[in-house]
C-alpha cells in the first residue's frame, strides 16, 4: 500500500517540467495565490453572510458566487498537486516522505477535508435549503451561523498551514 | 543604509528572524497572507458587482464588507513591516519588492477611490447607475492587486526567472481575460430552454435577405 502511494505521489514528468521550464513553479504560486483570494472572495463572504454580516443582500445571491471560489479551490487543488508531485524538483526529499512527515502538510489536508465535511453539513442537514428561502435582511438560522464560523476558521487554518508547509521541508 | 542595518539588528527583529518559535517569522508570513485574503476577497465581490459581473447584487449592503477589508489592511501592513525590517538592506535593492510596494500603494489609493465612490458619493448608491469614474478606479484596483500579488511572489527569484515567468504569466492572463468575455458575453444574451433538450438563443444573428 504505501509502496504504490508512493509511486502515485512521484511525477517525474511533472519534476522533469519544474527543472526544464522556470517558469512553472513560481506561475503555480501564483495560482495558488489566486485561486486563495478567488476561494476567500466567493466562500468567505458567503460565511460572513451567514455570521450576519452584509445584511441587505439574499444569501442566495451571495452562494451564486460560490462557483468561483469552486474554481479558486480547483486552480489550488491543480497547483499544489504541481508542489507535491513535482517537490523532488526543487528539495531532496520525496513526495511520500513529505506527506508521511509534514506536521503542517498533514493539517493543511485535514482541514480541508473538515471544511469539506461542513460544507456537506450544510447541504446533508437541510441548512442550504433554509438559507436559500431567507430574505435580504433575514437572520440566519443558528446551525447556518456554526456552519459558517467554522468554514471560516477551517479555511483560514488550510491558509495558515499551508504557508509553513515549506519550513518543514 | 545605517537605518537599515539598525532595524534588522534590532533585538526583537532578530529574534523574529532566528527563531524557530511558532510566533516568530513564520506567524508573520501566514498572517500576511490572512491579512491579504482579507483584504483583496471583499474587494473582489465587490468589483465583480461594479465591473457587471454580478448584476443582481445590491450595492449598499457590500459597504459592511468594509470593516473586514480594513482589518485585512492593518494585518498585512503590520506583518509586511515587520516581514520587511527582517532583512531591509536586501528588500530596497530588489526591483521586483519595489514594483510590488508601488503596485500595492497605488491598489490602496485607488481602492480608497472606489469606495468612496461606489458607497458614498450618493445617498442610495443602487438608484444610481455604476458611474464609469467607479468602473475606472475599480479596473486600476484590480491591475494593481494582480500585479502586486504577482510581485509578491517573484520577490524571491531572480531575473530570468521573473521575466520567464511574467510571461507565462501574461498567457494565462489572455486565456483569462477570455473566458471571462465570453462568460459576459453569454450572460448579455439570455437563452432559453424549448424543453426539446437544445437551447434557442432569443436574440438569433440577423438573417441575411431576411425583411
Amino acid at each position: 500500500m504505501d509502496s504504490t502511494l508512493a509511486h502515485w505521489l512521484r511525477w517525474p514528468s511533472l519534476e522533469y517540467l519544474i527543472t526544464n521550464y522556470t517558469w512553472v513553479w513560481p506561475l503555480c504560486e501564483i495560482l495558488h495565490f489566486a485561486g486563495l483570494i478567488l476561494l476567500f472572495a466567493a466562500v468567505g463572504t458567503f460565511d460572513l453572510r451567514l455570521l450576519g454580516l452584509g445584511k441587505g443582500i439574499s444569501p442566495r445571491l451571495l452562494s451564486r458566487l460560490i462557483p468561483w471560489g469552486v474554481f479558486g479551490f480547483a486552480l489550488c487543488v491543480a497547483t499544489g498537486f504541481v508542489f507535491v508531485g513535482g517537490i523532488v524538483a526543487n528539495v531532496d526529499t520525496h513526495p511520500y516522505v513529505v506527506l508521511t512527515t509534514n506536521v503542517w502538510l498533514q493539517l493543511k489536508l485535514l482541514f480541508i477535508a473538515l471544511a469539506g465535511l461542513n460544507l456537506a453539513a450544510f447541504y446533508v442537514s437541510g441548512t442550504s435549503r433554509k438559507v436559500d428561502e431567507l430574505g435580504p435582511d433575514d437572520d440566519t438560522p443558528r446551525l447556518a451561523k456554526l456552519i459558517g464560523a467554522t468554514s471560516l476558521v477551517l479555511w483560514l487554518g488550510v491558509v495558515y498551514f499551508g504557508r509553513l508547509i515549506p519550513w518543514d521541508l | 543604509m545605517q537605518f537599515l542595518t539598525w532595524i534588522s539588528d534590532n533585538a526583537a527583529i532578530t529574534w523574529i528572524r532566528e527563531s524557530d518559535s511558532q510566533l516568530g517569522y513564520t506567524l508573520y508570513l501566514a498572517f500576511h497572507t490572512i491579512g491579504m485574503v482579507a483584504l483583496v476577497g471583499p474587494s473582489l465581490i465587490i468589483a465583480a458587482r461594479v465591473l457587471g459581473l454580478a448584476p443582481a447584487l445590491p450595492i449598499r449592503p457590500l459597504a459592511s464588507f468594509r470593516p473586514v477589508m480594513r482589518i485585512g489592511f492593518w494585518i498585512t501592513m503590520i506583518t509586511g513591516t515587520v516581514l520587511f525590517a527582517t532583512a531591509p538592506a536586501g528588500y530596497v535593492k530588489n526591483i521586483v519588492f519595489l514594483v510590488k510596494i508601488a503596485a500595492l500603494i497605488a491598489a490602496l489609493f485607488s481602492l480608497r477611490g472606489m469606495v468612496r465612490e461606489i458607497f458614498d458619493r450618493y445617498p442610495d448608491p443602487d438608484a444610481q447607475p455604476v458611474t464609469s469614474r467607479a468602473r475606472t478606479w475599480t479596473i486600476v484596483t484590480m491591475l494593481m492587486w494582480v500585479i502586486g500579488v504577482v510581485a509578491g511572489r517573484l520577490t524571491a527569484y531572480s531575473g530570468v526567472v521573473v521575466i520567464e515567468s511574467l510571461k507565462a504569466f501574461a498567457v494565462v492572463c489572455l486565456i483569462a481575460t477570455a473566458l471571462v468575455f465570453v462568460y459576459t458575453l453569454r450572460g448579455r444574451r439570455p437563452v432559453v430552454h424549448s424543453g426539446q433538450g437544445f437551447p434557442i438563443d432569443i436574440h438569433p444573428a440577423p438573417v441575411k435577405g431576411g425583411k
